[in-house]
């Protein structure tokens, strides 16, 4: 039986910023929209779905996906709404593609947590109300509680989370992240702890982003010689336990059940076949343990960020756009970001960033902050594919 | 295309403040639901497509984290979506291209819905799906909506409340056969009319309560269904559609966008008459005027269901059976689980399992819901 | 945040408030003692069966979700509550379709194009369909004046679809009915906006008090 194949046709955002204040979330959807269409070549009557990722919290709206298909020209049309990261959306959409159901969807996100004014507490209502929520003001403290199971189990230091972080801001100052600056590892050393052994900028801050993105199937692939393959996506959760108090700390379980359906699917280990990779670090430690369970070592992942083999340049890119540390972190939008940014690296045009000779790419996104699951998506051009 | 079977469900009582916690619900549906399948292993599941409405009502952010281990969805994929009151419906459409894409072989589609947490109602949790810059400052809840949509149904096709409230008879009759049901009772017209107006023309019993409750239902392809199951049921349309946010700018009278999912999906399912070839209807009736409302939609007729009702046709007994199950009406409304009930009926009564529910030749069969700000319609057909 | 123990016994119901206590309520003058069998018993009577046992004692956990937004308005929506502080209602019109859009949009939802013809309206329109509301946000509390909701759709902007009559189309917001008795109010009925007085108008959609009859 025949599964259709997938390409991205085109992408459109609007850039990550501390506030898109100026637009109301429709319009600046709507923005987003026609670059997207504009990009792909395509006219939004031809588009037969919409796909989004929201939470309703981060909205404030009940129901978020009420508001969501005129703004993307998709009134009238198939809608889902998945309440996730892009990338979860994403997924969903893959799959109505593949089985043969349309031929030409979109799927949106966008998140702007500079309107919601504890965001905190809205985060802190993912725990368990009875045990955890009574405890925890900040829930951000389970990053803490997960980066130094980390440290011990990896044998990484502090001054390792400030070379990620290090890298990431540097580079996206190089993108035009609203966070990137030209900063060393050691300068960061200097940050206060927030949650030990988590320091000020090893853990990502916000910023408002909106993004849409047009996929295809061969039908549609074969008229655009920009085209991108998505050859796979792979959403897992954690194998051990969902619940913070009985999770394994330290890890990133999710990462090697998806690895394992992406490498069944393209027929190699992906992380050999990948010339970036572009991940969802919400805190500098999560870019250390997804690129641990990539390669399913936690020495070869400190190895490689202390030889400098993470750099722009250099073997394996991780985070060139500068990732969450350097673009913020856009909540459920997260991932849109992490995607569109690997397009553009596939397709040429990721600029002072561009890791040359780009042909394929690994985007991850974590589903929150501070969850163990999250979704892999393997991209490449027409002549790796 | 790939074809996509359903080929167990089961589901918890429908009730008003179950004593269970959400996780307990949803692990007591799945049960049941894998025991209906001979007792299968959760570990032959290959994933887990869940489903609920707004995140207030479990007072829950991101509250996929509440199934994830009650669902058996430890270290497979699980992915909620969520599409207001469509939602149960849509999460039979999602998971039916889980499986359609060749990636998952067998699919466990679980739905839940806790309406009881909020206090004093769940109510004042409705104010926040209205736009919050001109509808929230304005102080509306859910029933002021529909409340206006029914007066303009009644307005387009003259109807009566009389004839309205036979919906409510029927259905809470129907009910009385479900062994999960809330409501299922013995009423009368006048006892719809006498029941208080919460808000004209909306009376109390011509809503449906709020409830807790959990539904799962177990898909497979077709290989993995002809192993599992000597009488699968094919999910053979599926479909949804979205109108615009803009619910003011719209005339209420006709669902276009049930009656645009509803032809996609038949386009899909090769129905080409509705009217002749569906055996089984499954319309989404929160509220009375509901199921003729969105039956319109689905029959492509404006104003033929209340026709239909008034020849007695929507009975159990009738040519053209709507919400044998009892419905929202009768078995209860916890959102997301109420959709998927009524999908799980659908393979309930095409696998010959709805016991004292059962209408004689069943072949097909469409379940629908709707949701959003009267905007968006789900829609599956499915087939012995 | 609080726990709350709950023994089933009828003493302690009345401790309780809501639904929680009509519940348990009903099991008590059901079973008629606190024995912890005939709780169990009852509740699943009340409550629906289960394989759990049910504990003889339940907890509640109350809390209070707490979210604040500070929502941009964007390009359209400032103009349009600018617009209702000087006593009218702004809108725009597309001009692929035609439409006249209020509440206005800077883009088309039909034509998928951008949006920048702005117009004025008085607010004056018909009732497309309206309501008697008698209970708000707790359907328990009955209100004490019953109020009329509607939708109104303003003057000169219905686009009717040519093969089936109906209305494709009209420019139109939620709002309340005043000076009106619920039985003379129908639908068609000709309104017009009573505003706040200039001083009181913030920019909200409440500078309009509601919608009344245009008499005469």
């Amino acid at each position: 039986m025949g599964f259709n194949k997938v390409y991205v046709l085109g992408v459109g955002g609007l850039p990550p910023s501390t506030s898109m204040r100026e637009l109301d979330f429709r319009e600046a959807t709507f923005e987003a929209a026609v670059r997207a269409y504009a990009d792909a070549g395509v006219e939004p009557d031809e588009v037969e779905g919409l796909f989004s990722a929201e939470q309703d919290f981060v909205e404030g709206i009940s129901i978020a996906d009420e508001y969501t298909p005129d703004q993307v020209g998709t009134r009238l049309k198939f809608n889902m709404l998945v309440a996730g990261d892009f990338l979860e959306a994403l997924f969903h959409a893959y799959m109505a593609l593949r089985s043969g159901m349309m031929e030409l969807a979109v799927v949106e996100s966008h998140a702007r947590p500079s309107e919601i004014e504890n965001y905190n507490d809205v985060l802190r209502s993912s725990l368990d109300p009875h045990c955890l929520r009574p405890l925890l003001a900040d829930p951000y403290v389970l990053l803490g509680l997960d980066a130094r199971a980390f440290l011990r189990s990896s044998g990484c230091t502090t001054h390792d989370l400030s070379s990620v972080a290090a890298k990431n801001s540097r580079n996206a100052a190089l993108s035009g992240g609203p966070y990137g600056e030209e900063v060393t590892a050691e300068q960061l050393e200097e940050d206060p702890f927030l949650y030990e052994p988590l320091r000020r900028r090893h853990v990502a801050r916000f910023s408002d982003y909106v993004a849409v993105v047009v996929l295809g199937t061969e039908k549609w692939g074969r008229r655009s010689d920009r085209a991108v393959e998505l050859a796979m996506v792979w959403s897992s959760g954690t194998t051990s336990a969902a619940h913070q108090w009985m999770r394994s700390w330290g890890k990133m379980e999710w990462v090697g059940a998806a690895l394992d359906r992406v490498r069944s699917a393209i027929g190699t280990n992906p992380i050999r076949a990948v010339d970036l990779i572009e991940f969802t670090e919400f805190s500098a430690h999560q870019e250390l343990q997804f690129l641990s369970a990539m390669l399913g070592s936690d020495g070869e992942a400190v190895r490689m960020l202390r030889a400098g083999e993470l750099d722009p340049g250099s073997t394996l890119p991780l985070n060139p756009s500068g990732g969450c540390i350097g673009n913020g972190n856009s909540l459920n939008s997260s991932g849109a970001r992490a995607f569109v940014g690997a397009v553009r690296q596939l397709r040429g045009e990721a600029g002072r960033v561009q890791v040359r000779g780009a042909r394929a790419a690994i985007v991850g996104s974590l589903h929150s902050e501070i969850s163990d699951s999250g979704t892999l998506a393997f991209l490449r051009t027409g002549d790796a594919a | 295309m790939r074809r996509v079977a359903i080929v167990g469900a089961g589901m918890t009582d429908f009730r008003s403040m179950l004593p269970h916690s959400s996780p307990e619900m949803i692990r007591e549906a799945v049960k049941r639901c894998l025991d209906d399948v001979g007792s299968l292993s959760i570990r032959y599941v290959d994933g887990v497509l869940c489903a609920s409405a707004p995140d207030a009502f479990d007072g829950y952010h991101d509250k996929v984290s509440i199934a994830n281990e009650a669902a058996g969805a430890i270290g497979k994929p699980i992915t909620r979506v969520f599409v207001g009151g469509g939602s149960g419906v849509a999460a039979a459409v999602a998971g039916w291209y889980h499986v359609a894409s060749g990636l998952f072989d067998t699919l466990l589609v679980v739905a839940w819905e806790k309406m009881s947490p909020p206090y004093p109602h769940a109510q004042k949790l409705f104010q926040t799906i209205f736009e919050p810059v001109i509808e929230q400052p304005l102080g509306p809840n859910l029933i002021w909506i529909f409340a206006l949509e029914m007066r303009r149904y009644m307005e387009a096709h003259n109807l009566t409340k009389e004839l309205i409230a036979e919906v409510a008879v029927k259905n809470k009759a129907n009910a009385l056969d479900h062994p999960h049901a809330q409501l299922g009772a013995r009423i009368t017209v006048q006892d719809v009319l006498n029941s208080e107006v919460m808000v004209w023309p909306v009376n109390r019993l011509d809503i449906s309560p709020t409830s807790d409750g959990a539904v799962a239902i177990l898909l497979a392809s077709e290989q993995e269904a002809r192993k599992l199951t000597d009488t699968p049921v094919w999910i053979d349309g599926v479909a949804t559609c979205l109108d615009s946010q803009y619910w003011t700018n719209r005339d209420l009278a006709f669902p276009y966008y049930v009656y645009l999912a509803a032809q996609r999906a038949y386009r899909m399912a090769g129905i080409v008459n509705p009217l002749k070839e569906v055996d089984v209807w499954e319309p989404y009736d929160p509220f009375t005027y509901k199921e003729l409302h969105h039956l319109d939609g689905l029959l492509g007729r404006p104003g033929l269901a209340p026709k239909l009702l008034k020849e007695g046709q929507l009975h159990r007994d009738g040519d053209h059976p709507a919400s044998p199950s009892g419905g929202l009406l009768g078995v209860g409304n916890p959102i997301a689980a109420a959709g998927l009930m009524k999908v799980a009926e659908l393979y309930w009564q095409l696998s010959g399992r709805a016991g004292k529910r059962q209408v004689p030749n069943a072949y097909v069969g469409v379940a629908q819901a709707w949701g959003d700000l009267m905007q968006v319609g789900t829609v599956v057909v499915c087939r012995r | 945040m609080r726990a709350r123990l709950v023994r089933f016994a009828p003493e302690t119901l009345s401790g309780l408030d809501g639904p929680l206590a009509e519940l348990l309520s009903r099991a008590v003058a059901e079973v008629g003692d606190g024995r912890e069998g005939a709780w169990t018993k009852a509740l699943q009577e009340v409550r629906g069966r289960t394989e759990f046992e049910l504990p003889a004692e339940l907890l509640v956990t109350p809390y209070l979700l707490d979210y604040r937004y500070r929502r941009s308005t964007g390009i359209a929506m400032t103009r349009f509550l600018q617009g209702l502080r000087e006593g009218k209602f702004v809108g725009t019109r597309c001009t692929g379709c035609g439409r006249v859009l209020i509440p206005p949009r800077t883009f088309c939802e039909w034509c998928f194009r951008r949006v920048d013809e702005w117009i004025e309206h008085s607010g004056e329109g018909e009732v497309a369909t309206y309501s008697i509301a008698h209970i708000g946000t707790n359907p328990k509390v009955r209100l004490p004046r019953p109020e009329p909701i509607a939708v109104i759709w303003f003057e000169g902007t219905k686009v009717i679809r040519p093969n089936s009559s109906t209305v494709a189309h009209a420019a139109g917001i939620l709002h309340r009915l005043g000076e009106v008795e619920p039985s003379e109010i129908e639908i068609g009925m000709k309104v017009r906006p009573v505003w706040k007085p200039k001083e009181e108008r913030t920019g909200s959609i409440t500078d309009v008090l509601y919608f009344a009859p245009l008499r005469g």
